[in-house]
């Protein structure tokens, strides 16, 4: 039975609605909210002006070869070039896929005998807008001849003290090959001041490796091109997953695609959306409940709004106000995937809407909620006891702390979904949202996922009824977290405060 | 609940905190159409009564009755509650802040808007309307703020301390809003420890302190508990002589007046007739009128008024500042 100073009836949405309205408008006047909604927008400006200036952010690099072999150099420039041509023929013929099913194959083969160069005309006369699409690697190394004929004569290019012109421009010299010794016995050596990342120190190397291969094929009498052609008509295996929905069975082998792979990547996605979701609402949560607390003004909408109410709303307002801020991803995203089911070949459309079933969505969306009420209610409690910007901080590290715990968790669980350590994680309230989400794609238990909503949606009674009595005592006493030390020496520990 | 039944009626609530009482055995009613003065110096339980009497805190003990329910949701809308601590949001303006409230109260958005309008026209708010309330001085904002407790016309008002912080003109505003409200026959009960505001507003009083109510009648019947004083002067000698059978104590001013504190069951008119009779020729008969504050001074006893006075001396140090 209901005391008589009870408040019985659930919260009422409208006054839920008013307070997230109120937070939400608060915030979404800010230059913050407006800088982060329109980041996508300026990210995209700031993209094309570049592409338009035609500012290259990794440029190649422009290297030369000094070579006392008389062999070597010449032949590492046209193993360079011959690497160059056959990426530009992958990158051609991976265009087959744009292609009717009919024509992909002979269109390989074309690329394969006519060169990319004539397979890509032959593509811009048939499909323009196919041919459009391709973007031809470009080189990362530019080779010049050497501006000086010793190594100690080319140290002023080295340093950066003179440059040398390639294509019209001036441009420094980043690092020389030299080879010394001689045809049989060469001594390679790359020189730079830029030897953390060198694509000219790698192209060596393979070039050597390639070398080494080939000497041990013909010395056992052997082609180095039929080598090749056995690499590639080597047997390969074939990936299969008993619950996937558009593999194929052992006699019609039509392995695990990318898209059977689909809810494994929505499932990543949703867990770092609920991820960035807490991380985005936190911070705001904490200074809402701060300033609320300095401005007082709680008190008065008590006389009519009731406790669970003010939370849920602020919880409302904040989750609002992570999905305005995220609106520009999300509608590229959701845009993304409807343009898939009504542009896609029908395979396409055909495996994205088993791949993602309403049950896995539902399921989804359920520890979304969860889990974002779970923290939200932990962060409104802290804010409630904050009396400064100082002491949110300092009380959210903790729960700061096991966000990137679940970081963690969808690192580790995007290489290994069904370890053990990810299956405890599903289970374990704190982390479940983020690991049960990237488990879904691999078909889980249905015990372990009724197990791991039903621990969750207990924590998230249990949580919320403690964090709406700190939130209430926070409010009312408008005592920070001294009083909940009192409290603990008083009762717990039963001392004198 | 009929008119006749009480809006708000606390019977013997007691409430602690850590073990530290802050409210014990406290009963009384508010009726429709009181203003109820709730006095006491700080600390004396007030704040934590009216937070009982709306729901916001559990008694210990003891049961709170509020328009004849529980409190909580049933009174939402029906009670403008003006918190002692209170704020604005910095970054709404007037009108947006007290439409917000009114429509936490219940109200649509477009009338919320008018009354706001309407509010803030009428009590001399109206350029300030689309104002920035962190733009707004002191006494504005606490106008603002009692017009977003008031904007939806409650049936009864809670007012902690609505007079704390204002200066001496925009308390004279403040009386005249509680006036207006009260002619409109709407019930009030606010608290203060300043006695003066609740001598000249309230009905019935009740006096709190150390977490005990001391006193609950009319204002005159507390005065009647005050000690009575008469100034008396006569160029006859011997006036101490005749007086003194009516006096608790007597003391001489410097002005060479008597100041004489009537001793229970004195009468002033009885000591006129005994001047009279005595044939002193009586130059000054000058009855003081007693103030509430000394009748809470009479009523809680001396280790009380030391805390009154330091409250004094802080109200008047905030008021310096």
């Amino acid at each position: 039975m209901l005391s008589a100073n009870a408040r019985p009836g659930l919260p009422k949405f409208s006054r839920i609605w008013l307070i997230a309205m109120r937070d939400f408008i608060g915030y979404v006047k800010t230059w913050g909210f407006w800088l982060s909604f329109l980041f996508p927008v300026i990210g995209g400006i700031f993209g094309f002006m570049m592409q338009q200036s035609d500012f290259d952010l990794s440029p190649p690099r422009v290297e030369t070869v000094i070579d006392q072999t008389g062999v070597h150099g010449r032949a590492i420039l046209d193993f360079y070039a011959a690497e160059q041509a056959e990426d530009r023929a992958e990158a051609v013929k991976a265009m087959a896929l744009s292609l009717p099913e009919a024509e992909r194959e002979a269109f390989r083969e074309r690329v394969d005998r006519n060169g990319p160069d004539a397979a890509l005309a032959e593509l811009q006369d048939r499909y323009p807008g196919t041919a459009g699409q391709i973007e031809l690697p470009e080189p990362s190394l530019i080779f010049v001849d050497p501006p000086a004929d010793s190594l100690p004569a080319l140290m002023p290019w080295l340093e950066g003290e003179r440059r040398v012109a390639v294509n019209g421009r001036d441009s420094r010299l980043n690092g020389v090959i030299v080879i010394r010794g001689t045809a049989d016995a060469p001594e390679p050596q790359y020189w730079s001041r830029n030897f953390n990342n060198a694509p000219a120190e790698r192209l060596v190397n393979r070039y050597f490796r390639d070398k080494a291969e080939r000497r041990y094929l013909e010395a056992a009498g052997l082609s180095p091109e039929g080598f090749d052609a056995a690499l590639d008509g080597r047997t390969r295996v074939d990936v299969f997953d008993p619950a996937v929905l558009s593999g194929g069975t052992e006699e019609d082998a039509s392995a695990v695609s990318v898209l059977d792979r689909l809810p494994f990547f929505a499932g990543i996605g949703l867990s770092f959306f609920l991820l960035m979701t807490i991380f985005a609402g936190s911070f705001m949560l904490l200074t809402s409940m701060i300033e609320e607390k300095m401005n007082k003004l709680l008190e008065m909408m008590l006389a009519s709004t009731r406790f669970s109410e003010i939370m849920l709303g602020k919880m409302l307002g904040a989750a609002m106000l992570t999905l305005a801020s995220l609106a520009p991803y999300l509608i590229l995203g959701l845009g993304a995937l409807v343009g898939f089911l009504f542009l896609g070949t029908p395979e396409q459309v055909a495996a994205i809407r088993e791949a993602l079933p309403l049950s896995t969505i539902l399921i989804s969306l359920t520890f979304l909620l969860l889990g974002y009420v779970f923290y939200a209610s932990i962060l409104i409690a802290l804010g409630a006891l904050a009396q400064s910007m100082q002491d949110a901080q300092t009380l959210s590290l903790p729960i700061m702390l096991v966000m990137f715990m679940g970081l963690g968790v969808i690192m580790f669980g995007i290489n290994a979904p069904d370890s053990p350590v990810i299956v405890f994680a599903s289970i374990f309230p704190l982390t479940s949202p983020f690991a049960m989400m990237i488990r879904l794609a691999s078909d889980p238990p249905v015990w372990q996922v009724a197990l791991s909503i039903g621990l969750l949606a207990a924590s998230v009674v249990g949580v919320m009824w403690v964090c709406a009595r700190v939130f209430r005592f926070g409010v009312l006493s408008g005592s920070g977290v001294g009083a909940i030390t009192g409290w603990f020496r008083r009762t717990v520990l039963r001392r004198a405060a | 609940m009929s008119l006749a039944d009480p809006i708000l009626r606390l019977d013997s609530v007691s409430k602690s905190f850590g073990g530290v009482p802050a409210v014990s055995d406290v009963s009384f009613a508010v009726r429709p159409g009181e203003i109820v003065g709730f006095l006491g110096p700080n600390g004396a339980g007030k704040t934590t009564s009216l937070r009982m009497a709306l729901g916001y805190v559990e008694p210990d003990r003891g049961q709170v009755r509020l328009f004849g329910g529980a409190p909580g949701e049933a009174a939402f809308g029906r009670v403008g509650f003006l918190p002692e601590e209170r704020g604005l949001y910095k970054k709404q303006t007037a009108r947006e802040a007290i439409a917000h409230m009114a429509r936490l109260n219940g109200m649509k958005r477009r009338t919320a808007f008018e009354t706001a309008d309407d509010l803030l026209d009428r009590y001399g708010l109206g350029e300030a309307k689309r104002k920035k309330n962190k733009d707004m001085s002191k006494g504005m904002a606490q106008k603002v703020q009692l017009l977003s407790a008031i904007a939806h016309d409650p049936e009864f008002y809670v007012l902690d301390e609505p007079f704390s912080g204002l200066d001496p003109v925009n308390q004279q505003v403040l009386e005249a809003m509680v006036r207006e409200i009260a002619a409109r026959g709407r019930t009030i009960l606010f608290s203060t420890h300043v006695m003066e505001h609740a001598e000249r507003l309230c009905d019935r009083i009740i006096l709190m302190a150390r977490g005990e109510k001391v006193f609950d009648g009319s204002v005159q019947a507390a005065l009647d508990h005050a000690p009575r004083r008469v100034i008396i002067a006569s160029e006859n000698a011997g006036l101490a002589d005749v007086v003194a059978p009516f006096a608790d104590t007597l003391e001489r001013r410097d002005d060479g007046a008597l100041d004489l504190l009537l001793a229970p069951g004195a009468q002033t008119p009885d000591l006129l007739e005994r001047c009279v009779e005595a044939g002193v020729r009586l130059t000054r008969f000058e009855p003081i009128r007693a103030s509430l504050h000394e009748a809470f001074v009479a009523l809680v006893g001396e280790d009380v008024r030391a805390d009154l006075e330091a409250d004094a001396a802080a109200d008047l140090q905030a008021e310096t500042v």
